[in-house]
């Protein structure tokens, strides 16, 4: 009786603090606009600012997913089969775009693609499409295919960790003895063969699961969008250039029309993807369950220089946004008579710092921003790691369609993308507490919404693989819940517990979407704001780029101190996916 | 029973010019009925505008210094993000001022009585100020002004290869195909004003099937101006904008913009504004105490503050805008006046009378 009031109580604190702003959104929109929900779908083909952008944001979401699945699986494959020094930090250094925010790689990816970037060194020219990219854009008759690649690409880096973590694992855990059995049969004569009957099987749930969280994060992406490609519009900054127009009633309808349809869309197309992901996220750990053997890199060797020409490149493609950022941070512009030169100079540095170019200073934005992320790892980290138990402990009653409802529900901020989730606590604070309207503290509210699912993700896996006979014994022994917890759940789960705080606060940290919605009512910078409101200001002052640089700078050294601490506690054969 | 006389006379005052709202403030009859909650406030004063680059740190520490007000910002991207916010909050307003809301705009704000009279001092404006659609407002005290108009890149429109446009009809033809950059007039403010010059230039008869021309012309619409200008633009300073595309050789900004690159680099500039008859629109940036504002005296205090010497004097430096003081004018400094133009003949336009919001939807068709 008590556990089933506690589950009803966690479900419902997480509906109220998670899914009620959203719920709340929808039905202001609703009855501004007068157009039901599932009447608003067919409202996206009637407006003509949305012309495309479904399509652009269908096609920019699918390109990434290939390509990430086109870059990934090399790279998976050749660091699960063959041996490697350092193999923790490699995979780490793999892995680390996935934690770095989203502002921060849109500024490593423009300084590599802009005039004077390495790949316009090399001939390739994705903005002012000359040369090779000029011609695939005459040829295609695709206008600014350069911005199109450009994007693609930087969301294929910001996800390649997906498949490295789904793949690598069960790759490098699978017992080789088995592809030799098959090397016998004649079902397994040819490699293709052996792919069919053996590789597939086991891989391809995890190979659908983190095309499918590409796709999900490349649908909401909004800071890449934002930078990368300009001259496009996806349904995430569709809503962010309407949003704030919406949701009022008697004004601007057409604004309410884009971002209740934008939002229904994404709903189902995000929602049947999750759906995807969770039935196959279950069906990669069941597969991983019958290979947990550990010697295949042992017997495989040494990589031969192909291979180690893969890694390479791969961790070159991981670090070189990042190192570009951090160097562009000391290199300012001067123009004397004309000419146009380049200083190496830490003034950047000191304008991000004192806030001369920027409202705030980058000292102030850290402040918040670590503010905030304090405040989201004290809510969302026992939120999440709640919700995981009740999901947990529903799989171990046997009821395991409650347990799948739950999942998904935990899985539900997901599925709305981060400028909703700010815009729906937006129009829920207007509604009911006027008075928090212009309260420094709101964007928690948004960071908890986007970070939550994650803990669950980091937390549901660890309990399922918790031996349960520790427990048992501990009850044997008469200790009482507080013990047990703080004697055996606590220390078997520190090494999650660990990676889900560190998780918890990087992802708060570069939270962009909803703070740049709630920023907007505030005079709260994170230092992601600050990067994207400096950015914003005229580049007339040399100074603007190295500052935003800077600051991006430091965003960044925070998100990958706590990445690299959540990797030092990480299981080696955590195939969570996050 | 002198308390009396003093309040009948502050209400019959009221009723004369308008009616006291429960702020204490004065609003217009037709706003009786509205009553805004008022909100809590901690004597800070809260000021609603977009990125006004003229309100630094230093401006607001020196009004706090001189008044003993404290001052905190909610800072919107542009114009249309006042209003929206001024909107989203207007049964129970979360702010004092607002500063930046342009006359394109404010007919919005004042049918929905978002605003009440002030008490400031405002004779040091020019009295240009007095005349124009909003002049009788006593809602609203002009901070800053400037004309909308086509920019284009001289090293395009060299006068010989490319002839100098003599109308707008002339952007249709082939030689401007896909080289021209709108902001949207439905998300973008000088996007708006350009749009409704045209339907001046026009006399309401054709601009949208020139509107229509330009988007079979290849056109680019953006969302706002920074796109269209800094991304788009080949004659501004968005070279050295990350992402700079500059296939656009014309733009809709101000027309002392080039005035703007030539103070920022060197006085040297490619970009000129297009003095095209009723082509431009003069748009005047506003302040006006809220509807429901916790801190009136603090909010007229720095209405005054704003048009000081001190601070307006310095509009065209700091916040890119005209000053609107008596002799108001744009430094010389590095070819600043030199390069801007003030139209000779800005579109005439009642904008109180006008539904601007309509022509906003009838835009998006013939741009679609």
């Amino acid at each position: 009786m008590l556990s089933r009031v506690l589950r009803t109580l966690v479900i419902s604190t997480y509906a109220l603090m998670i899914l009620a702003p959203v719920v709340i959104a929808i039905d202001r929109l609703w009855a501004v606009t007068g157009v039901a929900p599932w009447q608003a779908f067919g409202l996206l083909g009637d407006l003509a600012v949305a012309d495309g952008v479904l399509l652009f944001t269908c096609l920019v979401s699918v390109t990434a997913s290939l390509l990430t699945l086109a870059l990934g699986l090399p790279l998976a494959i050749v660091l699960a089969k063959y041996e490697w020094k350092n193999i923790a930090l490699i995979r780490a250094i793999l892995v680390l775009p996935f934690v770095c925010p989203a502002i921060v790689a849109a500024m490593g990816f423009l300084v590599l693609f802009d005039a004077g970037g390495p790949l316009n060194y090399v001939g390739i020219d994705l903005y002012q499409q000359s040369g090779i990219i000029g011609t695939i854009s005459a040829t295609l008759g695709f206008a600014n295919v350069g911005h199109f690649i450009a994007l693609s690409l930087a969301l294929c880096w910001f996800n390649l960790s997906l498949v490295i973590r789904f793949i690598e694992p069960t790759l490098a855990n699978m017992n080789p003895d088995w592809e030799d059995q098959l090397k016998l049969l004649p079902q397994g004569k040819s490699l293709w063969q052996r792919i069919r009957h053996l590789y597939a099987p086991i891989l391809a749930p995890g190979i659908i699961a983190s095309a499918g969280l590409t796709f999900v994060f490349s649908f909401t992406s909004f800071a890449l969008v934002r930078w990368l490609a300009p001259s496009a519009d996806t349904l995430e900054t569709l809503m962010a250039d309407y949003g704030g127009s919406a949701g009022i009633y008697g004004y601007r309808i057409m604004s309410s029309e884009i971002v209740l349809a934008s939002s229904m869309v994404q709903i189902v197309i995000l929602g049947s993807a999750l759906w995807l992901v969770s039935h196959m996220q279950s069906l990669h750990q069941s597969r991983i369950a019958i290979v947990a053997e550990s010697f295949r890199r042992k017997q495989q060797g040494k990589a031969k220089l192909r291979h180690r020409a893969i890694l390479v490149c791969g961790v070159v493609f991981a670090v070189l946004p990042l190192l570009l950022t951090i160097i562009s941070s000391f290199k300012m512009r001067v123009v004397e008579n004309g000419q146009v030169s380049t200083e190496w100079t830490t003034q950047g540095w000191s304008i991000a710092w004192r806030g001369d170019l920027s409202y705030a200073g980058a000292g102030e934005a850290l402040g918040y921003s670590l503010v905030y992320a304090a405040l989201t790892l004290v809510i969302a980290m026992p939120l999440g790691w709640m919700m995981a138990a009740t999901i947990h402990s529903l799989e171990k009653e046997g009821k395991l369609v409650r347990a799948k409802i739950v999942d998904f529900i935990s899985f539900a901020p997901l599925i709305v993308s981060a400028v909703m989730a700010g815009l729906g606590i937006l129009l829920g604070i207007i509604m009911w507490f006027p008075e928090l309207f212009a309260w420094f503290l709101l964007p928690v509210w948004a960071h908890i919404m986007m970070v939550t699912p994650f803990v669950v993700r980091v937390m549901l896996p660890a309990l399922r693989s918790m031996d349960e006979r520790y427990i048992e014994q501990a009850k044997i022994l008469r200790l009482n819940q507080f013990q047990r917890f703080r004697l055996i759940t606590l220390p078997s789960l520190k090494g999650p517990v660990i990676v889900a705080s560190a998780l918890c606060l990087a992802f708060s940290l570069g939270e962009f979407g909803a703070t740049w919605v709630l920023a907007r009512t505030g005079d709260w910078t994170t230092l992601s704001v600050l990067v994207d409101d400096l950015m914003s200001r005229p580049n007339y002052f040399p100074g603007v780029r190295p500052a935003a640089m800077a600051s991006a700078t430091i965003l960044m050294s925070l998100t990958l101190a706590l990445f690299f601490i959540s990797e030092k506690f990480r299981d080696s054969k955590d195939t969570g996916g996050f | 029973m002198r308390k009396v006389l003093i309040v009948c006379s502050i209400v019959l005052a009221g009723t004369l010019s308008g009616c006291l709202n429960p702020s204490g403030g004065t609003v217009p009859d037709r706003c009786e009925s509205f009553t805004p909650t008022i909100r809590s406030s901690n004597d800070t004063l809260r000021i609603l505008t977009y990125n006004i680059y003229a309100l630094s740190d230093e401006v607001v520490k020196e009004f706090t210094n001189q008044t003993g007000y404290q001052v905190e910002f909610i800072r919107t991207d542009d114009a249309g993000g006042i209003l929206d916010l001024m909107m989203l909050t207007k049964d129970a307003p979360q702010v004092d001022l607002m500063i930046g809301l342009d006359n394109s705009y404010v007919g919005i704000a004042l049918k929905n009585c978002l605003l009440q009279s002030h008490q400031a001092n405002t004779s040091s404006i020019d009295a240009s100020f007095e005349q124009g659609s909003f002049a009788a407002e006593d809602s609203l005290v002009p901070v800053d002004h400037g004309y909308v108009c086509i920019n284009y890149d001289n090293q395009y429109a060299d006068g010989e290869n490319v002839s100098i446009p003599t109308s707008l009809e002339n952007f249709t033809e082939d030689i401007w195909k896909g080289k021209v950059a709108f902001p949207s007039a439905a998300t973008s403010s000088p996007g708006r004003a350009f749009m409704l010059a045209t339907t001046d230039y026009f006399e309401g008869d054709g601009e949208w099937d020139w509107w229509a021309a330009m988007k079979a012309n290849e056109a680019i619409f953006t969302s706002g101006w920074t796109e269209a200008y800094e991304i788009r633009y080949s004659g501004g300073y968005g070279q050295w904008y990350d992402g700079f595309i500059g296939d656009a050789h014309a733009t809709i900004s101000y027309c002392h913009s080039p005035g703007v690159e030539a103070f920022f680099g060197g006085n040297w500039t490619t970009s000129v504004a297009l003095d095209l008859p009723r082509a431009s629109f003069h748009q005047i940036e506003y302040s006006g105490i809220i509807n429901g504002a916790a801190n009136i005296d603090a909010a007229n205090a720095f209405i005054e503050y704003l048009i000081s010497e001190e601070v307006n004097r310095d509009m065209p430096t700091n916040n890119y805008m005209y000053g609107v003081l008596q002799g108001a004018d744009l430094p010389e400094t590095d070819g600043y006046r030199f390069h801007s133009l003030v139209p000779d003949e800005p579109a005439n336009l009642n904008l109180a009378e006008l539904d601007i919001e309509a022509l906003v939807r009838q835009w998006q068709n013939s741009t679609s």
